[in-house]
């Protein structure tokens, strides 16, 4: 009996001295991507004909060290995604895909980054579908948190 | 034994009783056999029974008293006496097999002699506590309980987490036999009907001891364990409705039984709509999708289950079969598949509330038990053999992710909307012995398990595998004097997993060649362990107890150990690692009771610690090939200390009025790796239940009529790791009514919820829709309607 209470003192104990040294607080802020900077581009329901190049430029930041991001372009014929900014862009009428786009990019970025501004030339080839398509970023930042964008474009003739 | 009970009713009384009258006697059963540890309480009074079913209660004031006497498994005895002199009086109870009154869970007789004789701390639940507080699935009906959390899939599905762990971390066993579905995927429920189940027995902390691997976080042993009493026919039906989900359930209930031989036989249907939400939109990253009329889009499900159980009970020999099929589909919520935006139909999802559409869910889980025991005079031998059949589809529209191609192949040999199927055939035997020497009960067992797992699909997650586990274990409970008892207990197991190899249907395109890409090898793993455990009850006048401290373990899962996949869903890709080795976890639980006149306190502390927590942890990096592109999510080992407890505390002011609290606080932290001071995933936040409750007998006609009013305050859970979302506080009450009806012979039981009642807004940290930012469900009004015949 006195025994356990004394047990049951030292676990009281533990768990005191344990709750007291939480305060190390933990990175629970997520990584951020912003298209709101001065030649950003993506934006949702852009338009970019085949051939061309799509200047992809946006702003990473996080409060303590970015990690690293990707990037994936894949069609929309059937309406499958959302854009995950806007309500809905104007989207063409569905229809199969006959030599559809896709590509995935993966980059790191520079250690001990908070702020970054991503910048990357993407040759759209020639001789793919025209239509709706989906470009996806995604971003992590070093202790593993991630956050996305799917931004909805069209690529024309 | 018997003296030592003597001996604590006369301390009992000798303390509070102003001593004028004794009321004492006895309690059988309707063959005439004493009944044990039954529940007297007469006026503020408790005693249990001794093992000849004798009772004494001193101290009774002249005058008119209520007396109620409880056993699990018995109709309570419910009556008014007038005490003029020393009363003797004698009761013989009936088995309530065709209709159970409320048994306040603490204060039965088997309920008590666990808590004395368990050395961890054991909860057990009887079927009108699930009746009385039945939510969507049987984890949703059992959330009260101080240290259980669900992790819910919508209104119909949910998981158990007890303490924090779940998944593969908590065993669920039904009539003894392990039951295996799918328990590493978060969107995959228990295949459990809750109609079917009598008795729960949860419980809280590592228990490895008694079923192996994968009891790391705690056990939850479901039985069916009424037996009909001789020369009986009868039966109920349960009728069930829900005003958030337009649900409509029923479950019909027979059985009979001669002499030796009886059948059960139960049939449950339920059917219900997409579940409503105090929001009219759902902000999917900076996406809104509105929803119609506040449903959740598509979350529409209905279940159908069979059951029958038939058996022969003779004086020293018992065996059952316990056959069950349960089938369920649902929907899941349209406008997302996991954390992935979806475009809706909004035409077609919106034209009616009760229909399914893709994405969706398909469950079939068929189960063969039997049951059997012997008990001789000197030992008693047990057997359990079951066979298992879980059969699960997840359909979705086929959408090409990363380089599949844009069009489903028609030479594909795989239904265009079958993303994953998982087949598993489950084979289990249990054997035990167990017999007294001396002061010493030894049990000694084995348990094997069989698994054979097969896959389908366009989409892949985990592979095929087999699996065998073989466990051996010896347990001594050594009663030391009349107050003390030793528990000390030893198992060896031994496991082996084998992965089958898959490759890509489509392929990929890597350094200018397409390439099929391997994602699982062929691998075989062998794993043992040994696990112990030591404990101690001390059972005091008004005093009980526990202490315990073990060893337990969890063999790595195939998903642990050979997944190689994108969880498109989660924009995940997730990396097993061949080279995990069995999770080791120790742990103290203390454990005291304390229980005197109108007091009841019940505090369960542990200490946790994890040598290597296996833990899917998500990197900074992302995966071109394997991983299209996704960021890289991988299987790790980490150190991992926790600590917590609950706390329950009851006050009867009188008769009919009870106030009580039920608490719970967890903490976890990761103490090394990738994730170092970061807590676990899935960590319930702290909270606390106040309840008060009410009973009282108005006539003949409405007996037992009680209300209960819930309080739950939820703490912030700001304790998070990658991915999760930090999720605020909330508050939410809810609101019970019951009363059983007499209609001349004919005796009713209705019980009434209000669930949510204020509508409140508010997310379940533990849901599986948290992270898409989904509410709790609304208010909702549940009525239980259960007619005996």
């Amino acid at each position: 009996m006195k025994k356990t209470i004394f047990f049951a003192l030292i676990l009281g104990f533990m768990i005191q001295s344990c709750s007291n040294d939480e305060n190390n607080e933990q990175d629970t802020t997520k990584p951020e991507i912003d298209l709101t900077i001065t030649d950003a581009f993506p934006t949702s329901c852009t338009s970019v004909s085949k051939g061309s190049t799509i200047p992809f430029k946006a702003l990473f930041t996080d409060n303590q060290q970015l990690g690293a991001y990707s990037i994936n372009i894949h069609n929309n014929f059937d309406h499958h995604s959302h854009d995950t900014e806007v309500d809905s862009c104007d989207l063409d009428p569905i229809k199969d895909a006959v030599n559809p786009w896709t590509v995935t990019l993966t980059f790191s970025i520079p250690e001990n980054s908070q702020e970054f501004i991503a910048e990357q030339e993407i040759l759209i080839p020639t001789d793919i579908d025209t239509g709706d398509y989906h470009f996806m970023i995604q971003l992590t930042d070093a202790e593993g948190w991630s956050t996305m964008k799917g931004i909805s474009i069209k690529i024309t003739e | 034994m018997r003296y030592f009970y003597l001996h604590l009713v006369l301390l009992f009384c000798s303390y509070f009783a102003f001593s004028q009258y004794t009321v004492s006697g006895k309690i059988s059963d309707e063959n005439n056999n004493p009944l044990t540890e039954c529940h007297i309480h007469i006026q503020n009074k408790n005693t249990i029974t001794q093992q000849n079913g004798e009772y004494v209660v001193f101290g009774i004031p002249k005058g008119k008293h209520s007396l109620f006497i409880s056993y699990i498994g018995y109709e309570p005895i419910d009556t008014t006496i007038v005490v003029t002199q020393n009363l003797i009086l004698d009761f013989e109870m009936k088995p309530s097999i065709s209709f159970i009154n409320e048994v306040v869970v603490k204060s039965d007789g088997i309920v008590q002699k666990t808590k004395k004789e368990t050395a961890q701390h054991v909860e057990i639940i009887s079927q009108d506590f699930i009746e009385k507080n039945i939510g969507g699935s049987l984890m949703q009906s059992l959330e009260k309980i101080g240290g259980i959390n669900t992790l819910s899939i919508g209104s119909g599905q949910s998981k158990p987490i007890i303490r924090g762990l779940g998944f593969n971390r908590v065993v669920v066993t039904e009539n003894g036999i392990k039951h295996e579905g799918q328990q590493w995927g978060s969107d995959h429920g228990l295949e459990i009907d809750q109609y079917a189940v009598e008795q729960v027995q949860i419980i809280k902390g590592p228990a490895s001891l008694q079923y192996g691997s994968d009891a790391i976080g705690g056990i939850i042993a479901i039985e069916k364990n009424k037996i009909p009493k001789k020369n009986s026919l009868g039966g109920s039906l349960v009728l069930t409705g829900k005003t958030n989900n337009s649900f409509f359930g029923s479950s019909l209930n027979v059985f009979k039984r001669k002499e030796t031989v009886f059948f059960d036989t139960r049939i449950t249907y339920s059917g219900y709509g997409d579940y409503k939400v105090p929001t009219d939109h759902i902000t999917i990253y900076s996406y809104r999708a509105p929803l119609y009329k506040n449903r959740l889009r598509n979350t529409a499900g209905n279940e159908f289950n069979l059951h029958f159980s038939s058996g022969i009970i003779k004086k020293n020999f018992r065996s059952v079969f316990y056959i069950s099929n349960l089938n369920t589909k649902t929907g899941l919520f349209a406008n997302a598949h996991g954390l992935e935006p979806r475009n809706v139909n909004t035409e077609l999802h919106d034209a009616s509330d009760r229909d399914i559409q893709n994405p969706s869910q398909s469950v079939n889980h068929f189960k063969v038990i039997n049951r059997t025991k012997f008990d001789f005079r000197k030992y008693t031998l047990e057997f359990d053999l079951g066979y298992q059949n879980n059969f699960r589809e997840e359909f979705s529209d086929y959408i090409s992710h990363g380089y599949m191609p844009s069009n489903y192949p028609e030479t594909l040999n795989i239904k265009e909307t079958l993303e994953r199927e998982f087949h598993k055939n489950v084979y289990s035997f249990n054997g035990k012995i167990s017999f007294d020497l001396d002061n010493h009960t030894i049990t000694s067992g084995i348990n094997a398990e069989h698994q054979n797992n097969a896959i389908d699909g366009w989409g892949f997650i985990i592979p095929a595998y087999r699996q065998s586990n073989l466990g051996f274990f010896l347990y001594d409970k050594t009663r030391l004097g009349a107050k003390t008892i030793l528990h000390t207990g030893i198992r060896y197991d031994y496991g082996t997993i084998k992965t089958e190899r898959y490759f890509d249907w489509f392929t990929t395109p890597i350094d200018g060649n397409n390439e099929y890409l391997q994602r699982s090898v062929s691998l075989k793993k062998n794993f043992s362990n040994f696990s112990w455990s030591v404990g101690v009850n001390h059972n005091l006048e008004h005093w009980l107890l526990r202490a315990n401290i073990g060893k337990s373990f969890r063999m790595p899962i195939a998903k642990e150990l050979a997944s190689n996949g994108v969880n498109y869903h989660q924009f995940s890709y997730e990396l097993g690692d061949p080279n995990l080795s069995p999770e080791i976890t120790y742990q103290l639980d203390l454990g005291a009771t304390w229980q005197k006149g109108k007091i009841y306190l019940d505090v369960n502390p542990f200490l946790n610690y994890f040598s290597n927590y296996i833990y899917l942890n998500p990197t900074p990096e992302y995966d071109y090939a394997y991983g299209a592109g996704n960021q890289i999510y991988e299987y790790t080992e980490s150190k991992v200390f926790r600590y917590g407890g609950e706390l329950k505390l009851d006050y009867q002011f009188n008769d009919h009025y009870t106030a009580g609290i039920v608490g719970e606080y967890v903490y976890s932290e990761q103490q090394s790796g990738a994730k170092k001071g970061y807590t676990l995933p899935f960590s319930p936040p702290p909270s606390i239940l106040f309840h008060i409750d009410y009973s009282k007998k108005i006539n003949e006609k409405f007996e037992r009529v009680s209300t209960t009013i819930d309080f739950k305050y939820v703490a912030a859970q700001n304790n998070i790791v990658p991915p999760e979302n930090k999720t605020p506080d909330y508050q939410v009450t809810n609101i019970g009514l019951g009363s059983d009806i007499n209609f001349g012979k004919q005796k009713i039981n209705i019980n009434l919820q209000i669930q949510n009642v204020f509508n409140k807004k508010y997310f379940n940290h533990t849901s599986f829709y948290r992270l898409i930012g989904v509410p709790e469900p609304g208010r909702n009004i549940v009525l239980l309607v259960k007619i005996p015949f």
